[in-house]
């Protein structure tokens, strides 16, 4: 465990250190770019002279490079990602920390059931039982985890939106709600996220589904399967603690390579959908070529995906006794 | 070399109808209509216009016919960079183990933990000047990591094959057994790797476009799908715009799914159960 | 000894079903056990002994069918049941002790779960005290220590596990307690140990026990009765002792040849050619090719198990339709 948790750490600075060096590594000012379309598009910038050099200054980019990075490792450490753009003298880290509730919320709840309905779908199927209702069901999903998760985000919308009228077309709330813990409040939120989270269930359960499928089968061929049989236990009884138990074992690792990408498909999915969590915050900021905000929205990316490995890394041995060490 | 299945066959035949149907309409077809302003916005398909309009005038047959070969060439490009970079590391690391393992290993598996959206929007904000083969590289630098695992898992297995440490015992050079004895056998996974980082590319490409950061200056299936979202098609009604582009990206990405599946069986016949 | 007949395998045969067509690998097997007895079923890799044992337990599975023959324990024929009946009898009229069971523990079930997974099946509200106290009683009797009862498979060493194994599938003390080689993944110390757990667990309700394997030397330190299988067939049956000290099958007779002597110093004797293959058994005789007293008859028809004197065997040397002169005649008797 150790080595993993070493590893994550190795990741944690590696990304940091592209973060840092990937855009100095490019020709081209961003932020005199930005600034410059800001003005053309009709933004007012004061004194843009004066502006770009104390953007430069503060991020003493006219330094040696040592002296950016010292700079850019205290400021990380203290959340200090910049000041945004778009909307000064909002910060960055402001903004981002606004929009990370929504995110965390539509994500952990979308992923668990997605988890959940995939795994149990792809141990029903690969144990072999109700072939006739799991084999349609793991084409279908198969299929609809092959297509990026935005797409269906498209025909979410177009059916129950517009056509049937049921959900909303885009947002994490109504622009008239009353925030607090009221049944309205609360009803609306949900009714907002149920578009979001079907496209990120849709498009990821196939996944974990076929996962635990391939799992299951090595399963089922195991030596202690044969032995609850001839211990005359009940069919289901084999297949939830025998079977699914542990074949489930390894999908928490599985959880955490995923997490990668899943994480990008539900930024794109709030982007499409306006949602006020990161993706809805960095579709905006793109817009607003809010230069500041979207280098704050990767760094955040990075720092949640590595936050995820960790809490699956300290989770894993309470879930898995075989992983107890016994020193 | 072990059959492939009909799946692989259908998923590269419907790949390939594609690509044929997409080049050869161009002949018949003026792809000028992409333009803006070069019909009425707003038209449904019908007898003015085969797939409809969008709220610029731009006719969607038109813009079907220009904006597939981008994603198609960013795809294949960036898959055939990926695989590359991938199975060579794969390929020395699994072989000759020792340290240069260990170092591309780490590397490797820290890589894979980044989502793909966070590099690629540091890359599309800076570089002033995107262009398909430099997106295309930048996807492969992200997605080398799969194939470069999988062609070292089965290296490693390989390595310890009777018939190799025949090859050693016969005074064969060990650069001459990596091409003409592991090599051959790795051809099934290379590739089934091939189409996943095929596959993982376009997915990248359209995900960067549909947030409107694509190549400079293309038009492309995911740029046609983040214009559609700008105009707020799917409220306005507009469901020609966005229907065609999704159609066409579907077909894509089942072909090759049904082609990975395909290769699958071969790779990995244990797998395959009982119905 | 109860003389009381407490298991009856009639008939029984079992085919496995493969593309070109089906392999016989049980062919007509029959014999009666009493309570309290040790069988021991010797043969190669090959004779058809684990699909007999899996057989007998009810738990013959796909591609291997049993297409003929009965399991009489005690008074519920096994074979006749249908699929909840046979899970109820399982445990309770006959126990399956498999080969290699280190890996017949559910990996992330504590172990005294795994006791109460088998006592629980169909009891719905005995009380967990009393389990306990079954539980406790019957690992002590093992020879394993309370301590490992809140332990994972893992944290075990192998002697351990195939003990646990015993104990748990003998919880409910059935009538029949098959095992299958459950010692050959072990060394010789704990070989012991396993055996010695056995023949606890087995006195506990005077149950009979079928040992298969293919070690004679180590099957005749714990059986009292021994069968010699081949090539599907039961070729030869009787007491330990009467086929030690007399093997009248040759191939029985080459089995304890081959066992070497610790004592003198002597050449390994081996049975030459190789267990035929059973999608095509030899007319006659399946022994016959390797058999190095075989006659005429050998070759042309099939010898069926017969009761001689003091034990049952199937050659044509030891019946009596084989005519004077080319062996003794034994009195046929049924």
């Amino acid at each position: 465990m150790r080595k993993k948790l070493f590893q994550i750490l190795i990741v944690f600075i590696i990304s940091i250190c592209i973060n840092f060096f990937l855009p100095r590594l490019i020709p081209g000012d961003p932020i005199t770019a930005s600034l410059l379309s800001r003005t053309t598009s009709g933004q007012v910038v004061t004194d843009m002279d004066k502006t770009i050099a104390m953007y430069k200054s503060k991020y003493g980019l006219d330094k040696p490079l040592i002296v950016q990075f010292k700079n850019y490792v205290s400021d990380l450490a203290t959340l200090d990602l910049g000041t945004s753009l778009a909307d000064p003298p909002q910060t960055v880290s402001s903004k981002i920390m606004a929009s990370l509730p929504w995110t965390v919320g539509l994500l952990l709840f979308s992923t668990l059931i997605s988890f959940t309905l995939g795994s149990l779908l792809g141990a029903a199927h690969g144990w072999g039982k109700a072939k006739r209702l799991t084999s349609p069901l793991m084409g279908l999903f198969s299929i609809l985890s092959s297509v990026p998760g935005f797409l269906l985000g498209f025909v979410f919308v177009a059916i129950f939106s517009q056509k049937l009228g049921l959900l909303p077309a885009a947002g994490g709330f109504s622009p008239t709600l009353n925030f607090g813990w009221t049944k309205t409040a609360v009803l609306d939120i949900l009714k907002h996220s149920i578009a979001p989270a079907m496209c990120i269930i849709f498009s990821t359960a196939g996944f974990w589904a076929i996962q635990m499928r391939s799992m299951t089968i090595t399963v089922k061929q195991e030596d202690y399967v044969k032995f609850a049989e001839s211990k005359g236990l009940s069919e289901s009884r084999i297949f939830f603690k025998y079977g699914l138990r542990n074949a489930m074992l390894p999908q928490i690792t599985n959880l955490g390579l995923a997490i990668s990408s899943v994480i990008s498909g539900s930024v794109l999915i709030e982007s499409f959908f306006n949602y006020p969590g990161l993706g809805g915050l960095l579709k905006t900021s793109v817009f607003n070529q809010d230069y500041f905000v979207v280098q704050g929205i990767v760094l955040f990316l990075i720092i949640s995906v590595t936050f995820v490995l960790l809490i699956i890394e300290l989770l894993n041995p309470l879930l898995d006794p075989t992983l107890k060490v016994n020193s | 070399m072990k059959k492939l299945t009909a799946s692989f066959y259908i998923g590269l035949a419907l790949f390939f109808l594609l690509i044929i149907f997409t080049y050869v309409t161009r002949l018949f077809y003026d792809t000028s209509l992409v333009d803006i302003g070069s019909k009425m916005p707003y038209l449904p398909p019908g007898a003015d216009a085969a797939l409809g309009t969008d709220s610029f005038g731009r006719d969607m047959l038109a813009s079907i016919l220009v904006g597939t070969p981008s994603t198609f060439q960013i795809g294949l490009i960036g898959g055939t960079i990926g695989l590359l970079i991938g199975a060579t590391l794969g390929l020395i690391s699994g072989y000759f183990g020792g340290k240069i393992d260990t170092i591309v290993r780490t590397i490797s598996d820290s890589l894979i933990t980044i989502p793909s959206i966070a590099i690629l929007l540091v890359a599309a904000l800076n570089i002033e000047h995107l262009t398909r083969f430099s997106l295309a590289t930048i996807i492969a630098g992200l997605s080398w990591m799969y194939p470069a695992r999988t062609i070292r898992a089965q290296v490693l297995s390989l390595k310890n094959k009777d018939f190799i440490k025949i090859c050693r015992a016969n005074g064969q050079g060990e650069l001459d057994i990596l091409f003409r004895d592991v090599m051959p056998n790795l051809l099934p996974y290379l590739a089934s790797t091939y189409v996943l980082s095929v596959f993982t590319t376009m997915i990248a490409t359209v995900g960067l476009e549909s947030l409107g950061l694509g190549v400079d200056g293309d038009y492309s299936l995911g740029t046609i799908l983040y214009w559609s979202t700008r105009k707020a098609a799917v409220v306005t009604g507009t469901w020609w715009w966005y229907t065609p582009p999704i159609l066409v990206l579907t077909v894509i990405f089942l072909s090759l799914l049904l082609m990975s599946i395909g290769l699958d069986k071969v790779v990995r016949p244990s797998d395959s159960a009982k119905v | 000894m109860n003389t009381e007949t407490i298991v009856k395998i009639s008939n029984v045969s079992v085919e496995y079903e493969t593309q070109k067509r089906n392999i016989r690998a049980v062919n007509d097997v029959s014999f009666e056990l009493v309570a309290g007895q040790r069988l021991g079923i010797v043969g190669e890799s090959g004779s058809g002994k684990t699909t007999l044992g899996t057989a007998i337990c009810g738990l013959t599975k796909f591609p291997a069918r049993v297409i003929s023959g009965s399991v009489q324990i005690g008074s519920v024929d096994l074979l006749a049941l249908n699929p909840s009946e046979k899970r109820l009898s399982m445990l309770r009229e006959i126990a399956f002790i498999p080969q290699a069971a280190m890996n017949s523990l559910n990996p992330s079930m504590r172990i005294e779960d795994q006791f109460l997974d088998a006592l629980s099946r169909g009891t719905k509200k005995s009380s967990r005290s009393h389990f306990n106290e079954l539980i406790e009683s019957r690992i002590l009797q093992v020879g394993l220590d309370l301590s490992l009862l809140k332990r994972h498979p893992h944290e075990l060493s192998g002697g351990q596990k195939q003990r646990l194994v015993i104990a748990i599938s003998t919880i409910i003390s059935p009538k029949l307690i098959v095992a299958d080689e459950p010692t050959s993944a072990l060394d010789v110390i704990i070989q012991r140990q396993v055996l010695k757990s056995l023949s606890d667990v087995q006195k506990i309700n005077n149950s009979a026990v079928i040992l298969i394997g293919h070690d004679i030397g180590l099957l005749a330190q714990f059986v009292d009765t021994l069968a010699i299988m081949y090539a599907g067939k039961i070729v030869e049956f009787g007491s330990l002792e009467s086929l030690l000290t007399n093997p009248k099958h040759p191939y029985t007779k080459k089995l304890i040849a081959s066992v070497p002597s610790v004592l003198k110093h002597e050449v390994l004797i081996g049975i030459p050619g190789l267990p035929p293959s059973l999608s095509d058994l030899p007319t006659g005789c399946s022994f016959e090719p390797r058999c190095t007293e075989k006659i005429s008859k050998c070759s042309q028809s099939r010898p069926e198990l017969i009761s001689v004197t003091d034990r049952s065997v199937a050659c044509w040397l030891h019946n009596a339709e084989t005519p004077p002169g080319q062996s003794s005649a034994e009195a046929r008797s049924n």
